[in-house]
């Protein structure tokens, strides 16, 4: 049984989730799409203004559902899988439209620590809305709102027709989260193809690093909680060292890692190594043999809260020519 | 880290339970059985809740808790 993609849409309050998600369900795309939507307050408004293309809506109101007691989100995605085995539903995609405080990080644990969620559902991607009028502000006044940045596959830029300068803000966002691509999006307009099928948990090759631009004036950096650290090592690497690296740096910062990834040149070892994680729950299988046109070396890219910054490079750095940015 | 190449799924959540903080099931009926005969036994639904409870709600240290 194919296994229902999953998408959660995150975003500080007033990002335009909403927006996105009803362009989304009106788009003739051909996809049954079921959506669970979070309504932080005593009464659901939100499925009222996204309208009546979905297969179904469930609104949790029981608090957010990252943090809800009663562990609304399992229980919701459960009985959307019941409704499919009793025929009373058919869907082939899920939306999760999380509150603008949600943090994504239980809600992305959901997905992989229950047996029959596990197996049901595949989440596909973390796709985060980001205000180019109040960013900036956001995201120095709450780091939920950096946290939702750091756990990005995909950022979306959004009213970038009233804030239409926004480099500065390219900068920071590419300073958290250095994986992420980002696109500008305006009244929810985006093709779908950027958004869904990206496979943001599988373990793939593909590894995408965006460097910030450069700026024309000096800025002062923005005290970020989140950010990126990518690290590249040109030497073909010890399994044994390198193991045993990301193994320290897990038992220490579990907790502080969002999301990270690798490909890596490993020591008489003709394949890449691929490893890729999401705090403590991670993968790594060898990929393809490097191939002549390749530029073979390894490089990761680490996104978390408060990291380590020159304990992580000092690791990488033991290990021979490693360079940081 | 990576001592079982080869072994694992190609999505994260084929991957160990265990590294997300939710003990296995089966492991914890076999701990109660062992330290605990007579005693009742959750369902796998009340674990998963239970342990999901202590991981994220209450007392909102680490940050987890969003309100």
């Amino acid at each position: 049984m194919k296994p229902i993609a999953v998408t959660i849409l995150t975003g500080f309050l007033g990002a335009g989730k909403t927006t996105l998600l009803r362009h989304i369900l009106n788009e003739n795309h051909g996809y049954k799409i079921a959506v669970i939507e979070n309504e932080f307050g005593e009464v659901p408004i939100d499925n009222t203004l996204i309208g009546d293309r979905a297969s179904r809506i469930t609104t949790l109101s029981n608090g957010c559902i990252c943090c809800s007691r009663s562990n609304e989100l399992a229980d919701a995605l459960l009985d959307l899988l019941d409704a499919v085995d009793q025929g009373q539903l058919e869907f082939d995609r899920l939306i999760i439209e999380c509150t603008g405080m949600a943090d994504p990080g239980p809600i992305i644990q959901t997905f992989f620590s229950h047996a029959i969620i596990c197996e049901r559902f595949l989440l596909d991607g973390i796709i985060t809305l980001v205000d180019a009028v109040h960013a900036e502000q956001q995201l120095n006044q709450f780091t939920i709102s950096q946290a939702q940045v750091g756990y990005a596959d995909r950022i979306l830029l959004t009213k970038t027709d009233i804030a239409p300068d926004n480099a500065t803000l390219l900068h920071r966002l590419q300073l958290m989260n250095a994986r992420a691509p980002i696109y500008n999006v305006t009244h929810g307009d985006i093709d779908l193809s950027l958004l869904f099928d990206i496979e943001g948990f599988v373990l793939n090759d593909r590894l995408n690093i965006t460097t910030p631009p450069s700026l024309f004036r000096r800025i002062p950096q923005p005290q970020n909680n989140i950010q990126s650290i990518v690290v590249y090592h040109i030497p073909p690497l010890e399994l044994i060292q390198i193991s045993e690296v990301m193994e320290d740096l897990l038992l220490k910062f579990a907790d502080n890692l969002l999301r990270y990834k690798g490909i890596l040149s490993i020591k008489d070892e003709p394949r890449r190594l691929l490893f890729q994680g999401v705090q403590r729950l991670y993968n790594a299988d060898w990929d393809r043999e490097w191939l002549p046109a390749d530029k073979r070396k390894s490089t990761m890219v680490f996104i978390g809260i408060d990291l380590p910054e020159e304990e992580i490079r000092g690791a990488f750095t033991a290990l021979g020519d490693t360079f940081v940015h | 880290m990576f001592g079982n190449l080869g072994q694992a799924g190609k999505y994260l959540g084929q991957a160990a339970r265990m590294l997300v903080g939710v003990p296995d099931y089966d492991t914890y009926v076999q701990h109660m059985q062992d330290n605990h005969p007579g005693k009742p036994v959750m369902t796998y639904k009340e674990f998963f809740r239970e342990r999901q409870e202590a991981r994220y709600s209450g007392s909102g240290k680490g940050g987890m808790r969003c309100c």
